[in-house]
């Protein structure tokens, strides 16, 4: 329940220990990387011999290290450093992502081909530890299986594309493809044109112009559409010239030649030649359809090679923050201050490398915020590092108070053993038989949570599905209310409301004291917060009738005006003082705020109470009753999933705006050591090796196609 | 019959039913903004279609907080039980009762709904941030709550008055 203590490392050691060194730290993930900062400021702090000063070397542009593909090469063997420019190291994390984001690609387009069970909730998949130093060779590979899904991808598109625009061809000359005049065409010396009219006076106008003319040119009627005639023309080599200029000056709209038969006329059989493109550009559809199937395969290897770059891209932010010479490599980092003597002996037993390990220094570093916790109580911690982190110096951990508190007030807005029941039983299922991990397992547990106190808070008012009970046996039995009933004592309800919105803000206060004290700040944690428990406590006994508690708000005021200033000038001291009492208007709008509580629990109740209503004029006798069950279904759950969500959100609320609000400086940083843990994949130490999988399926593959 | 019309218990259900209709349609107009920018942020990224469905969720609420509202004017004022004979002052009153949730839901929903649509955005640039967009939107949510105390307990208390 405390923010841990960190150690600030300087690491110096041997240039060639220097990619060892980062692939061991982000075996163990515990160090989290920090900007050494100024070459020459750090050779002097570190009191380095001048020796290794004048060895310094102007870092190049060196891609020696860079494959064709643009994957780090040797910096994963030992032995070796990578003393690149900055610029190129940019490069190169930029060359990493751009693949990530095309295995990203990749792995969306296969996703419907995969034919695996898919849990339901995402489960990083457990790999070895030599498949996250994955050989050059075997990355090349897979790169280049990248490059031939996305080349399969292009051949898949492009056939659909061809398959659509053959098929509009198709459609097309569909009603003229009975035509029987090319079969003549093709003995004679004949030309022909095809088109459409506007309408039969315009085929009528056409031919009178070509009796006016005394022009050989014949006409057929193909067909009519919506107004429109399609019509064949044709007309002897001899007169080409005399009927073309007739044409030319017709309304006829020609029709648009897609292939050479149908220049010539023969619709017929450019009918069967499209025909067969379109099965050619099927089949090729269809082959990269199988194509993407047998892709799917390599999924697990893919995810894989994802995290193998993105630990990659790690290594080599972590590079950029490191400081280097031709022979030294200075590395500085924050590490949990209990595990810094194990793991300084252990660097410095297996690398050439001095460990320099010293507290973080207030005002100059600010070092990472790690939360420990009970695990009880851990999953709301990533509550509060959404909002922000604690700052590793001003607060104090609200992790043991927060989980409480927050799980209370969700269950008090939520309210009944039956939405409880349910949201405990749904949670359970999805930690232990689907397995939720990460930041979705931390809410299902704070759920979970909240769903007990639902149930405790549910049996207190008597609420069983919103009475489902009493309703539908006309009150002939229902839960007993053993405390009060929401619905017939709202008022009461906002009370207590209030009362639960007060204890928790002096807890809140409560903690703000605590840190003052723990800072040493012992004046404000009694004459600037510590007036408000009286103040406020005596507020709240005046109002349930103790008529001495006016003095104990007045005495606490008087605390507040006149020494919550620290000041020589008492018209400063006793202005200031008055200042800090008209926060009293912030108390009243912080504890009104907690009245949302009656109103949701009042949403839940109610809409539940509309539910089985609408179930009871249905009815539970004869076939009726399935509709009586399933509007009870539908209607507690849909109400399950809005009143869950306002709970959730109102509960997040209370704690991030009024809570928060009496103690939390926040802002502090994230603790993100140099770590193997990737998107998909989770690195175990018994493991199966994913890439040996894969390849074995190559090679059964292979000894399947030799032997078929 | 127009004794009946121009009575107590009309103007108490006028006052339910315009509830449950002006934050309804708030609600209604709300969700179905969030609805569109999600729509065409699902284009890009289908994905996203659970962290959106909450955020098109949120701007709901004030429609169950008008129902609400009717429901506690059918209740106290005697609807359900059949026992309803409010003089014009009393309806008035219940009338009166109404207006903070129509007015205050109306005007949260679709003010909650452009938090909620920016917060959508923000989603897909950063799919992360989801529970700080939530937040967000439901800062504009306190209000209707507020109008929601307002409206039950006073018409809880105009009951008690009879």
């Amino acid at each position: 329940m405390s923010i841990v203590k960190m150690k600030k490392l300087k690491l110096v050691l041997a240039q060639e220990d220097q990619i060892d060194l980062l692939n061991y730290l982000q075996e163990r993930g515990l160090a989290h990387i920090e900007d050494n900062g100024d070459l020459d400021e750090i050779l002097q702090e570190l009191r380095i011999s001048p020796v290794y000063d004048h060895d310094r070397i102007a870092l190049q542009d060196n891609k020696a290290y860079v494959s064709r593909m643009g994957v780090l090469r040797k910096p994963h063997r030992s032995g070796e450093s990578a003393l690149y420019s900055e610029a190129a190291l940019e490069d190169l994390i930029q060359q990493s992502l751009t693949w990530q984001q095309r295995i990203t690609e990749v792995l969306k387009v296969l996703k419907p081909y995969d034919e695996t069970k898919k849990p339901l909730f995402t489960v990083k998949r457990e790999t070895s530890l030599q498949d996250r130093y994955m050989e050059e060779e075997d990355q090349l590979k897979l790169l280049t299986l990248v490059e031939d899904i996305e080349g399969n991808q292009v051949d898949h598109r492009q056939a659909l594309e061809e398959e659509a625009r053959l098929m509009g061809q198709l459609h097309a000359i569909e009603d003229w493809k009975d035509l029987a005049l090319p079969e003549m065409l093709d003995k004679t010396n004949y030309h022909s044109t095809f088109g459409y009219f506007g309408s039969r006076d315009e085929y009528e106008q056409f031919f009178v112009a070509v009796a006016e003319a005394d022009v050989p040119l014949a006409g057929e009627i193909c067909f009519e559409q919506e107004g429109n005639l399609a019509v064949t023309l044709v007309w002897p080599f001899h007169s080409d010239a005399e009927a073309k200029d007739l044409i030319n000056r017709s309304h006829l709209i020609r029709f648009p030649a897609t292939n050479k038969w149908e220049e010539i006329g023969d619709f017929r059989k450019s009918y069967k030649v499209i025909q067969s493109r379109i099965q050619a550009v099927q089949d090729k559809a269809e082959w990269t359809e199988k194509e993407f199937k047998n892709y799917a395969d390599h999924i697990p290897v893919l995810q894989l090679l994802y995290d193998v770059l993105e630990a990659d891209i790690a290594k080599l932010r972590a590079i950029l923050n490191l400081t280097q010479t031709r022979h030294l490599t200075i590395l500085t980092c924050y590490v949990p201050a209990h595990l810094t003597g194990e793991l300084k002996e252990r660097i410095e037993s297996c690398f050439n490398a001095l460990v320099l390990a010293e507290d973080p220094v207030k005002g100059e570093d600010l070092p990472p915020t790690l939360l420990d916790n009970h695990s009880l109580n851990q999953p709301i911690e990533s509550t509060i590092l959404t909002f922000s982190p604690p700052h590793y110096y001003e607060d104090t951990d609200p992790t043991w108070v927060m989980m409480w508190t927050y799980a209370f007030f969700f269950g008090s807005m939520l309210s009944d053993v039956g939405y409880g029941l349910l949201l405990v039983i749904g949670t359970l299922l999805g930690l232990y038989k689907f397995k939720a991990e990460g930041n979705l397992k931390s809410m299902l547990q704070v759920f979970m949570v909240g769903g007990l106190f639902s149930i405790g808070f549910g049996i207190l008012y008597g609420s069983f599905f919103g009475g489902v009970l009493g309703t539908m046996s006309h009150d002939a039995f229902d839960l007993p209310v053993l405390w009060f009933n929401p619905m017939d004592k709202p008022i009461d309800l906002m009370a207590w409301s209030m009362v639960f919105g007060v204890f928790h803000l002096f807890l809140a206060m409560g903690i703000d004291v605590y840190n003052k004290f723990r800072k040493g700040n012992h004046y404000d944690a009694l004459f600037v917060v510590a007036p408000w428990y009286l103040i406020i406590g005596g507020i709240i006994l005046m109002l349930i009738g103790v008529s001495w508690a006016k003095y104990v708000s007045i005495a606490g005021a008087a605390v507040l005006i006149l020494m919550s200033v620290r000041s020589k000038n008492p018209f400063k001291r006793i202005l200031g003082g008055l200042l800090n009492l008209y926060d009293v208007t912030s108390w009243l709008s912080d504890i009104l705020s907690y009245t949302r509580i009656l109103a949701l629990t009042l949403a839940t109740s109610v809409i539940a109470m509309v539910v089985n209503l609408m179930a009871d004029m249905i009815g539970l006798k004869g076939p009726q009753a399935i509709f009586t069950i399933l509007v009870l279904i539908a209607g507690h759950a849909l109400n399950l999933a809005l009143s869950t969500l306002s709970a959730y959100v109102h509960s997040t609320r209370l704690h991030y705006v009024e809570f928060f609000g009496k103690f939390y400086e926040g802002g502090g940083r994230n603790y993100t050591p140099l770590q193997l843990d990737g998107l998909y994949t989770k690195v175990t130490d018994n493991a199966d090796s994913v890439l040996t999988k894969d390849k074995d399926k190559v090679k059964a593959e292979a000894s399947s196609r030799v032997l078929s | 019959m127009v004794k009946e019309i121009f009575s107590g218990n009309t103007l108490a259900l006028l006052g339910g039913v315009l509830s449950a209709i002006i934050a309804g349609l708030g609600s209604a107009k709300a969700v179905r903004m969030v609805g569109s920018t999600a729509a065409g942020i699902m284009n890009e990224k289908p994905e996203l279609f659970g962290k959106m469905v909450i955020l098109q969720a949120l701007p709901g609420t004030q429609g169950i907080y008008g129902l609400l509202v009717w429901f506690f004017v059918m209740n106290f004022a005697g609807f359900f039980n059949g026992t309803a004979n409010l003089s014009i002052y009393q309806g008035l009153l219940y009338f009166l009762a109404c207006i903070p949730m129509a007015v205050v839901g109306y005007l949260s929903a679709t003010h909650q709904a452009k938090v909620a649509c920016d917060g959508a955005v923000m989603v897909s640039k950063n799919p992360g941030e989801q529970s700080k967009a939530i937040i967000l939107a439901a800062m504009v949510e306190t209000y209707a709550i507020f109008a929601l105390l307002v409206s039950v307990l006073s018409i809880i208390m105009i009951s008690n008055l009879a």
